[in-house]
């Protein structure tokens, strides 16, 4: 983390910054078609995509834990006990304990109502506080900057937010308007340096809790894609399209290298299937998957989803990072059915439908379909 | 009718006083209390503040922070330091009103120069076009008369509406699959249209000012920013019940809780009443 924008910034030199933004909205030099592949994730190099695969494989037991629970409904009861088991599968309870401050991260991305199912369920949200709560009595806030409404008072009112919000006496902030800081990005792939709201790097104590939706440009909307909520649509604006462009898997993976929230905690009792994130069709998979490694909690909820990870490309830029364990242990309760297949989005169907973990298959499909070097 | 005039004067009055109390030092305006300086914010809150009184001490505070923050390309960026992006529409709108030839021509230079060949402007560097930045800039160019290409942004605009008559932060189509109009980006469109000349009686803008009327219908509680515009488009559209509607809605959110939320939100709504204070 280099500086903070604002009225610190003054003692810093002008044109240095301005050099500092220049790395963050540089132009890439790509025509139209590259653009495309860039925003799926499709511009890797050969050698990259062999080197991704072989990470992905690679099946040493890892030290991430995710938690599988059952939870079949929205009812209180039965959420607050599936968030609880599922906090104490992952044995995050001390760390909970002995913070000053948890930002949770939902996902909402538009003013949607609970029932469509494209938003986290305020539900969800209520019995994660109060699930906290029992852990804490230090500051819980809840932050989304929503990508595709300018309006967050409608975002609140539609999605069941501002009523959670009353209800737990839990403030909100609103992380397309906060403060400033931009972020130096570890071996970086697209971004250089990413500008993030300040309660986000000022939170002891980050909980990402998403939607299970499948996504039409990056296969899978899990915690890792829901991060992409914390850009601050003051510089962005709405969609926060800039990130896109600069190639959305990648962009994905340099974000989940600066931001590590603590907890990745999924509603997946009914997610998306499809052509989400909004426009697929309701599918109830009955499960809380959460984990501390927001990458291995995707990972294993995409297996969860019926889809191999290997052929989804925001993975393989995230092991390029070697952000987080393709093989975490798996903790599960009361899972007493296997969750149906998802449908695939339509963009990366064909490829999320190869169905065995072979490095050839995946390699020609490229070729074929992208004729790809 | 006499009872509102007295609260929107009274409304009026309130968000002068408090924008006057929330302007941080530096002279810029935040979007939220407290925070650092946004150039959006800083330009709607001079709008309304010299749309009162002309001459003030805090618009000229916030004309200084705007011209110190105006790039060297000419754009301003929407925080100090940063890239030129689509917020240079704002300022030169409100810098419009005053008498900064240098700065606002270098301003519309940067605008023209960064409209995109496919139409329209993106929000910035590096991104796709949108309708609603667009509309920003549409606003901002007829207001200093300099308006290029006005078949041109007609047609873009138009080609951004969704099947529903509104727009949408998007595209109208997505993958095949129609999209819903969005209650806070149709009023800017409509905006920039009737800048452009396009009147109430095109179908088109009549299905926009009815999925408007439409929507701010089913709402269950205010939402200010969105309503503010929808007030806003109803004085520029001459729709009085329309605007008597959404502003008795508006009137029932305490002003507190609005700043609290969000500044921009307040000034649009000081400006907006003021239009509608004027109009009717």
């Amino acid at each position: 983390m280099d500086c903070i924008i604002g009225n610190q910034s003054s003692k810093i030199h002008g044109g240095f910054l301005e050099s500092i933004w220049a790395d963050f909205y540089q132009l890439f030099a790509m025509d139209i078609e590259e653009r495309k592949k860039g925003l799926l994730g499709l511009d890797i190099t050969p050698e990259q995509l062999k080197r991704a695969l072989d990470y992905l494989q690679n099946d040493q037991p890892s030290s991430d834990i995710v938690a599988l629970v059952e939870c079949t409904s929205y009812e209180n009861d039965e959420l607050n006990e599936s968030i609880f088991h599922s906090i104490d599968l992952l044995k995050v309870e001390e760390q909970i304990c002995s913070c000053k401050e948890i930002l949770i991260k939902p996902n909402f991305i538009e003013a949607r109502f609970p029932c469509q199912h494209a938003t986290t369920h305020p539900a969800f949200l209520e019995a994660l506080i109060c699930v906290l709560r029992n852990y804490t009595n230090k500051k819980i806030i809840v932050g989304e900057g929503s990508g595709h409404e300018r309006d967050t008072a409608l975002v609140l009112q539609n999605t069941g937010l501002s009523d959670v919000l009353k209800k737990c006496s839990v403030k909100f902030v609103d992380l397309n308007y906060d403060d400033i800081v931009l972020v130096d990005v570890p071996n970086p792939l697209t971004l250089k340096r990413i500008p993030l709201p300040k309660s986000i790097t000022s939170a002891d104590i980050v909980i990402s809790a998403p939607k299970l939706k499948t996504h039409h440009w990056t296969g899978v909307s899990l915690g890792m894609k829901n991060l992409l909520g914390v850009f601050p649509g003051s510089l962005c604006g709405h969609p926060k399209n800039r990130l896109h462009w600069a190639s959305l898997p990648r962009a994905i993976a340099d974000l989940v290298s600066v931001i590590k929230p603590e907890l990745t905690i999924i509603d997946g009792i009914v997610g998306i299937e499809g052509n989400g994130p909004l426009d697929g069709v309701e599918k109830k998979a009955n499960v809380i998957i959460s984990g501390t490694n927001v990458f291995s909690t995707d990972i294993a909820a995409c297996n969860v989803m019926g889809f191999l990870p290997v052929t989804i490309p925001k993975f393989w830029f995230c092991s390029l990072k070697e952000i987080g364990s393709p093989s975490p242990r798996i903790k599960a309760k009361e899972i007493k059915k296997v969750v149906d297949h998802f449908l695939p989005p339509p963009v990366l169907g064909l490829l999320m439908q190869i169905s065995k973990n072979r490095n050839k298959e995946i390699m020609d499909f490229f070729k074929d379909f992208l004729n790809f070097r | 009718m006499i009872v509102m005039k007295k609260e929107i004067v009274q409304y009026i009055k309130e968000i002068q006083s408090f924008l006057r109390l929330c302007q941080n030092e530096d002279g810029g305006w935040p979007y939220l209390l407290k925070r650092q300086s946004f150039s959006e914010p800083t330009a709607w809150s001079i709008v309304f503040l010299s749309e009162l009184k002309k001459k003030n001490e805090e618009s000229e505070k916030g004309i200084k922070w705007l011209l110190k923050t105006q790039n060297t390309d000419g754009g301003w960026p929407n925080i100090r330091h940063g890239p030129s992006d689509i917020r240079t529409a704002h300022s030169v709108y409100a810098l419009t009103d005053f008498q900064y030839p240098d700065q606002i021509h270098k301003g519309i230079r940067w605008l023209k120069f960064n409209k995109r060949l496919t139409g329209g402007w993106a929000w910035c560097y590096g991104a796709y076009n949108f309708v609603e930045p667009t509309s920003y800039a549409v606003l901002a160019l007829v207001k200093a008369g300099a308006l290029p290409h006005k078949n041109e942004l007609l047609d873009f605009i138009f080609s951004y509406q969704c099947e529903d008559g509104g727009w949408n932060s998007c595209s109208p189509i997505m993958l095949d699959v129609r999209q819903k109009g969005q209650i806070s980006v149709t009023p800017w469109p409509l905006l920039a249209l009737k800048k452009l000349g396009v009147s109430s009686k095109d179908e088109r803008i009549r299905k926009a000012l009815q999925f408007l009327e439409c929507q701010t219908k089913k709402l269950k509680e205010p939402i200010p920013y969105s309503q503010s515009l929808a007030l806003w488009v109803s004085v520029d559209y001459k729709q009085k019940s329309t605007g008597k509607n959404v502003l008795k809605s508006l009137l029932e959110k305490k002003l507190q809780n609005i700043w609290r939320e969000n500044i921009l939100w307040t000034a649009l709504l000081g400006i907006s009443l003021q239009r509608y204070m004027e109009a009717f």
